[in-house]
């Protein structure tokens, strides 16, 4: 298994090789950071929790909670009772995996593109600024399968939990990203939680999911050693969108009147056109 | 007899980028690349149709800091100089290669397009290009239709309610006030859509918009006609789906189109080949290398030997990827209207860019798709998201989910360990803005100019531009540079005003530095949720 940094030090054409020797597609046109996508992709398809990363140094997630990612762009073999929703016909998902190619991204750079590696210019000497003084966690969806928790501890925050825990406890205690379904529920019912261990100067994280398509919240905290969580923070709630194709069909069919009156809003306001297409001409879509 | 309609979307789309700061600065050239190669080629082949009486109908998203752009003195000046530069060049090019006639065509060609260029960009519309996508939706030719006013990425927006109205609402007021109508129509940037966006899409009177083919798809519950009717979301927007099958054919960099043997190469640009002093008086400031526009080969094979490009060679297969595209589409149609039951919208969207920059005989292939349309008279009819509205009165009522056009269909091009240290930032500027809209209802004099400036800052941070770029490497420091100015600035109002101590030195640089949304209102961001 091929780590991303790994990669990194390939040759284009050793990552072309690699590509492939797996059997994918779509890979001839890539440059080489596309490739390195291409194959990191390709690689957690089967290793999982290989993107868990941090900015800050940590270490990667000790948390035997999360199930492994499936596929992307389409679903893995779902564990029994894991997974809802309907799986994309393999027609779709074919036609889903080439049109997600790595090639409309590129495309779609190059509108930025112009020939030089770096831009010089620009005044610097700007800096972020400082934190908010107060803990606080904000989570996001990145996608069915994966959400991104990022937080910031209080600069008070060490000395009051010595003052509650005890220094000696302080330093034997885990923290922990405590993961909450809270699907139709409050996060102080929720219908099951899961623990990430985080290192105490990770300050953001990549959280796989143990079930899509439900709802999340997610507290950063501390475990003591007797056992007792701390949380520090909560986070706002989120909700994961679907794998594939909705379960309900039974449709209810609507007119917008809205949609009825902006037409006869529009055909008074700009007049026919010139031409015989769009707003003037009378036989349209009768 | 129509079996279906083609929905056609051109997405016109730059970050802001004007540094009157410098004599001459990089990132502009995005912005002047995309007037000579896409912007100006399309209107042309606009009027030409019209004038030959061709009926089509095609939508056209003018993102905000693009019609900024486009209407901005300093940057018309700065185009024109850039213009004349390439009309210099072009013309020492044609002399220099006066003894191989296949350089010396190609050189005549740009020559040409370039004067041909400054004669309609100068001339005509006198400096101003938005006017000719007014006249062409006077014209009944084009519906044009607005965007995030910054182009935010709103699903990574939605715990900041206020910042996700304000992207909406300043879209269609800034739409309103430059292109002079209501918009129909939002394109949300990136395609990126979370339930709930469209209610404040309805806030604003906007009755459609766009996701991906799988936003459709997904749609609880069940879309009957798949990704080829609109659906009505809960607040009652209509959302058309990409189709796949159109866009796979020009998106796609293998099985489409574009990468075609006989069709310009993008990356390669003769002026590399050049003596440094030759070129050196039409590079910029810093005198780095960089592309001139003097593409004089064909893409011609996956290698690096690329061959001399060969514009006769390059036309036909243009006219036989027009047919091939028509073709398709026909019995695609004929297909669906079997298998559905209804008359199909297939929804064919695109970034404006990418035909003529990034594709160069892309505008040549659109009018020749449109000619052809027009002319068989057969199942393909192009129509705008307007127009199968008025037609088609009944939709699904469904409700779509989180979804975008990105890479995998959600939000990791924009969330992934290139960009994720920017969110943290964003949202603390979004909370902040509001505690300030709140705070300070009435303000006055200094302080109402610092806070219509910190909304200005707070806005263009929020580009989704930055994190693309920084993900996907091309100019990442300009990107990372960028939001780091924008977060700096807006601290700094943010502070002096809580503070009490605006600087009005500080105050005049950066509104002379980031001069977008003039008429700006900051108190929309005192407005809670709905």
């Amino acid at each position: 298994m091929k780590k991303r940094s790994e990669l990194a030090h390939r040759t284009t054409k050793e990552l072309r090789a690699l590509a492939r020797d797996r059997g994918l597609s779509g890979y001839s046109g890539l440059r080489k950071s596309e490739l390195i996508d291409l194959l990191a992709g390709g690689e957690r398809k089967s290793a999982g929790r290989t993107t868990t990363r941090e900015r800050a140094g940590a270490s990667r997630s000790r948390s035997s909670g999360p199930t492994k990612r499936p596929a992307a762009g389409g679903r893995a073999e779902p564990a029994p009772g894991t997974l809802t929703g309907t799986a994309l016909s393999p027609r779709v998902r074919r036609a889903f995996s080439s049109h997600r190619r790595l090639g409309e991204q590129r495309i779609k750079a190059s509108k930025y593109y112009l020939g030089v590696q770096e831009s010089r210019e620009l005044d610097d000497g700007f800096d972020y600024p400082d934190t908010h003084g107060e803990s606080a966690i904000s989570l996001m969806v990145r996608d069915p399968y994966w959400l991104f928790a990022y937080w910031e501890f209080a600069p008070g925050l060490r000395g009051e939990l010595v003052d509650r825990v005890g220094e000696d406890a302080l330093l034997r205690s885990r923290t922990v990203l405590r993961v909450h379904d809270v699907t139709g529920a409050d996060p102080d019912n929720s219908l099951g939680h899961h623990d990430i261990d985080v290192a105490p100067e990770a300050r953001n994280w990549y959280i796989n999911v143990a079930r899509v398509e439900r709802e999340y919240c997610v507290d950063i905290g501390l475990i003591t050693p007797d056992g007792t969580f701390i949380v520090i923070a909560r986070s706002n709630r989120v909700s994961l969108p679907p794998v594939g194709p909705s379960d309900l069909i039974d449709d209810e069919w609507v007119t917008i009147e809205a949609l009825e009156e902006f037409y006869v809003r529009s055909t008074t306001e700009r007049g026919p056109s010139s031409g015989s297409g769009g707003w003037g001409s009378g036989g349209f879509g009768r | 007899m129509e079996k279906g309609y083609l929905s056609l979307v051109l997405h016109a789309h730059l970050p802001y980028v004007r540094h009157p700061e410098h004599e001459s600065f990089l990132e502009e050239d995005w912005l002047f690349e995309a007037i000579t190669e896409t912007y100006v080629p399309l209107v042309r082949a606009f009027r030409r149709l019209d004038a030959d009486g061709v009926d089509f109908r095609v939508t056209v998203s003018l993102s905000p800091p693009l019609v900024s752009m486009l209407r901005d003195h300093l940057l018309q000046e700065r185009y024109l100089k850039h213009l004349s530069g390439l009309i210099e060049l072009t013309d020492r090019e044609i002399d220099r290669c006066k003894d191989d006639h296949r350089l010396r065509r190609l050189a005549e060609m740009y020559n040409s397009i370039f004067r041909e260029t400054r004669h309609v960009f100068a001339d005509e519309y006198g400096l101003d290009l938005v006017r000719a996508f007014r006249e062409l939706e006077d014209r009944g030719r084009l519906e044009l239709i607005t965007c995030g006013a910054t182009h935010g990425y709103l699903p990574l927006m939605q715990e900041h309610p206020a910042s996700v109205r304000a992207q909406i609402r300043l879209g269609v007021e800034h739409h309103r006030r430059n292109l002079g109508r209501d918009p129909a129509g939002i394109w949300l940037p990136e395609c990126g859509y979370f339930p709930g966006v469209d209610a404040y899409l309805a806030e604003q009177g906007l009755r459609y918009t766009f996701v991906d083919t799988h936003g459709v798809l997904h749609a609880a519950p069940r879309p009957r006609y798949g990704n080829f009717a609109p659906i009505a979301t809960p607040e009652g927007i209509a959302v058309f789906g990409r189709d796949l099958e159109s866009s796979k054919q020009v998106w796609s960099a293998e099985e489409g189109y574009p990468g075609d043997h006989w069709y310009r190469d993008f990356y390669r640009d003769y002026s590399y080949e050049l003596d440094y002093e030759y070129v050196r008086p039409y590079l910029g400031g810093d005198g780095v290398r960089k592309m001139l526009g003097l593409k004089y080969w064909r893409v011609t094979g996956p290698g690096d030997d690329k061959e001399l490009y060969d514009p006769d060679t390059a036309r036909e297969r243009v006219a036989e990827h027009a047919a091939n595209f028509v073709f398709n589409r026909e019995r695609q149609f004929e297909y669906l209207e079997e298998t559905l039951g209804v008359r199909p919208v297939v929804v064919a969207p695109y970034d404006a860019e990418l035909f003529g920059h990034w594709w160069f005989e892309g505008p040549m292939w659109l009018e020749a798709v449109l000619r052809r349309i027009h002319e068989a008279r057969g199942p393909v009819r192009t129509a705008t998201p307007s127009d199968y509205l008025a037609a088609n009165r009944p939709l699904q009522r469904a409700r779509p989910f989180h979804s975008s056009w990105g890479y995998l269909g959600y939000s990791e091009v924009w969330l992934n360990g290139a960009n994720d240290y920017v969110y943290r930032h964003l949202h603390r500027a979004a909370a902040r803005m509001t505690e300030l809209a709140k705070t300070y209802p009435h303000a006055e004099g200094l302080r109402l100019r610092a806070l219509k400036q910190a909304a200005r800052e707070l806005l263009l941070a929020q580009a989704s531009d930055w994190a693309f770029i920084m993900k996907t490497g091309t100019m990442s420091e300009y990107a990372h540079k960028r939001t780091r100015a924008h977060v700096s600035r807006f601290t700094r109002l943010y502070e002096d005003i809580r503070a009490n101590t605006v600087d009005e030195a500080f105050l005049r640089e950066v509104e002379w530095r980031d001069k977008i949304f003039p008429e700006i209102d900051y108190r929309i961001y005192a407005e809670d949720a709905r």
